[in-house]
């Protein structure tokens, strides 16, 4: 991952770009081995010296519980949940009652004990497994850390600096402002990593896989970090400085570009339509549709609705959402997913006792799940329904393997209907959809897209499950970064099915956002695509720089060599 | 009272960092003392680091003592978190 140069004493490191951007600075180095301080107290300084501890304790955890607050205001549970973890860390009895113990017998200060109790427990865990998952400690006793010196952290950051350090905790770039900090480099840390993430959120650039300790003897005098192409230019020569301010300028110059192009349709080079759906979680995600002039909803996560209040949401709220979304968006499409629980998503039943599977990517998830909880299925439905007259309101069903499914809800439907008849409510007949994501419909989905009015093909689900691999798994996410023949071979047939019976497709999932992907699924003759709102200007422009005809030719070429 | 009881740990990943840090949040509202004993350890269950320093896995079954007044609603709720499985990561 390393190339060095040596030009003067420019030098220049590859690694691998996490988050985009160009930024010039001063380094600023963020060890988390910082030099611990060792005295020796008296023993009026212990006393204090505990008290510096309890107090470091104290702020830490109001940190945390800020961050918590915030967190669950945005909606992210789960990070509200790791959070959590933390606050009980630091809250050990057997720890705190330690370190203090330690403090009275050693004399020694804070960050020697405490460093020495912690380092102990960590020591004392040799699973490899268990090493990985308590990695959230060393995040804990930084922050402990940095409440024992509070006057050194903050200030000695400088404004615009590049924080250079071999790891960095997610609660770190969380807090840190954009305007103190303009870039990250790091040592670890990996392209899908809650850092990652974060970063791209925040529009930070970040560059990782750079050896950190190859700069420890290197003075540097300010430095470029070069986003786009992975670069990491320490004491840039003159000329490649201003070559990077005009870069910074241009880059910042293609995204007000970027943003010019919501006005315009989508079309590639040559002229095709293609049609951009969003892909929304909330309520209050509908405004994308207006902000980036989609077509409409292409997936309503349902199941989200779960998610933000824990519990089953009432038919009144389920009802008030879906037809708040539907009056918004006038006659664009709507298409509501029904709840699509299970797999990866089984933490909502996080309370039910009885909600076990060994093998949940494989068991009773989506359309299964409520073909088993039939009520739960009919309350949202009727929701749907009564909603249904306000706008333009499809239904779509997720994970889809067997057609018996299918006349499940098109039965429970009818069922509804006519008791929304009965009881005077005024409803309207809406279209029904598949999720194309599981093999065993995927194979004969001639089959199974005549039973549906449209289809949507989920990609990360079915490529996980065509290949046989868990995309969260680092030892087989590889088969994630390309195209599979199978996977090519398999989506060619659910378009051309789409086309011959003229039932529309719409994709959905990740594979969009690899711009590796965008030419062949507009070859394969993708036309309709949800995307959320994070990535859409920029899948955008990668889209009108395509040339349709041609990628449909590449994609045959593909095709037929391979056959 | 006090109760001792054997109890399978379900959850796909053992006791980590969250299920130690749930049963620590449990037992803080609780007057019992708690503890787990597993290949001749034992720690106070308050303790997320001394539950962790156990590496309990997957189908490991692990001794729960509980004693105080409480103990009874406290086995009840330990025991309902190791045969929780929480939602990995």
């Amino acid at each position: 991952m390393l190339r060095r140069r040596i030009n003067k004493k420019q030098i220049i490191l590859q690694g691998i770009s996490i988050s985009k951007g160009i930024a010039i600075g001063k380094p600023f180095f963020l060890f988390q081995k910082k030099n611990v301080p060792n005295q020796t107290l008296s023993e009026q300084e212990v006393l204090e010296e505990i008290e510096r501890y309890r107090g470091a304790l104290k702020k830490s955890k109001e940190d945390l519980k800020y961050l918590q607050r915030r967190f669950i205001k945005d909606g992210a549970f789960v990070v509200a949940d790791i959070l959590d973890a933390h606050l009980e860390i630091l809250q050990d009895p057997v720890i705190t009652e330690l370190v203090e113990k330690n403090i009275r017998k050693t004399h020694k200060n804070t960050e020697v004990v405490f460093q020495q109790v912690i380092g102990e427990y960590k020591l004392s865990i040799k699973d490899k497994f268990f090493k990985e998952r308590i990695k959230d400690i060393t995040d804990v006793s930084w922050r402990v850390f940095s409440h024992l010196n509070p006057i050194k952290e903050s200030l000695e950051v400088e404004k615009n600096c590049i924080i250079i350090a071999n790891e960095i905790n997610p609660s770190d770039v969380f807090e840190i402002k954009n305007k103190i900090v303009s870039a990250f480099i790091t040592d670890k840390v990996g392209y899908s990593s809650h850092v990652g993430i974060i970063a791209r959120a925040k529009g930070i650039p970040f560059i990782a896989k750079i050896d950190i300790n190859l700069l420890n003897n290197v003075e540097i005098e300010n430095l470029i970090v070069d986003g786009i192409s992975g670069i990491v230019i320490i004491n840039p020569t003159l000329k490649n400085l201003e070559k990077y301010k005009k870069l910074k300028i241009n880059f910042f110059k293609f995204y007000v570009e970027l943003k010019k192009q919501i006005d315009f349709l989508t079309k590639t080079k040559d002229g095709k339509d293609i049609k951009i759906f969003s892909t929304i979680e909330s309520l209050k995600d509908v405004d994308f549709v207006f902000k980036y002039k989609t077509e409409g909803i292409g997936l309503f996560r349902s199941e989200y609705l779960f998610f933000q209040d824990r519990k089953i949401p009432s038919e009144k709220k389920q009802f008030y959402v879906y037809k708040e979304i539907a009056k918004k968006l006038k006659n664009k499409p709507f298409i509501i997913r029904l709840f699509d629980f299970g797999g990866d998503k089984d933490f909502l039943f996080k309370e039910k006792k009885d909600f076990f599977e060994i093998n949940p990517m494989l068991g009773c998830r989506g359309i299964r799940y409520l073909i088993k909880n039939e009520d739960l299925l009919k309350i949202q439905l009727k929701a749907i329904l009564k909603a249904s007259i306000h706008g333009n309101i499809k239904i779509l069903i997720p994970f889809v393997s067997n057609l018996s499914e299918i006349s499940f809800v098109k039965d429970k439907i009818k069922e509804v209907m006519s008791e929304l008849k009965d009881a005077n409510i005024p409803c309207k007949k809406v279209l029904i959809g598949m999720m194309m994501e599981v093999p065993s419909a995927a194979i004969i989905s001639n089959i199974f897209i005549k039973e549906v009015d449209f289809c949507s093909v989920g990609t990360n689900d079915l490529m996980q499950y065509i290949m046989a691999a868990d995309r969260a798994n680092n030892d087989v996410n590889v088969f994630f970064d390309s195209l599979d023949y199978s996977i090519l071979k398999l989506l060619k047939e659910i378009v051309d099915n789409s086309n011959f019976y003229g039932k529309p497709l719409i994709l959905c999932g990740e594979m969009m956002l690899n711009p590796k992907f965008i030419e062949l699924l507009i070859g394969l003759g993708i036309r309709n695509i949800s995307l959320s709102a994070r990535q859409m200007l920029e899948i955008k422009y990668l889209i009108m720089k395509i040339n349709a005809s041609l990628a449909e030719k590449k994609v045959k070429k593909i095709l037929t060599f391979l056959n | 009272m006090k109760i001792v009881k054997k109890v399978k740990v379900k959850n796909k990943f053992g006791l980590h960092i969250r299920p130690a840090a749930a049963i620590a949040k449990i037992l803080q509202s609780k007057k019992s003392s708690v503890f787990f004993t597993y290949k001749n350890d034992t720690v106070n269950a308050r303790s997320v680091m001394g539950i962790l320093s156990l590496v309990i896995k997957k189908n490991s079954i692990i001794s729960v003592s509980v004693e105080g007044v409480d103990a009874e609603i406290t086995m009840k709720e330990v025991t309902e978190v190791l045969n929780k499985c929480f939602e990995e990561e």
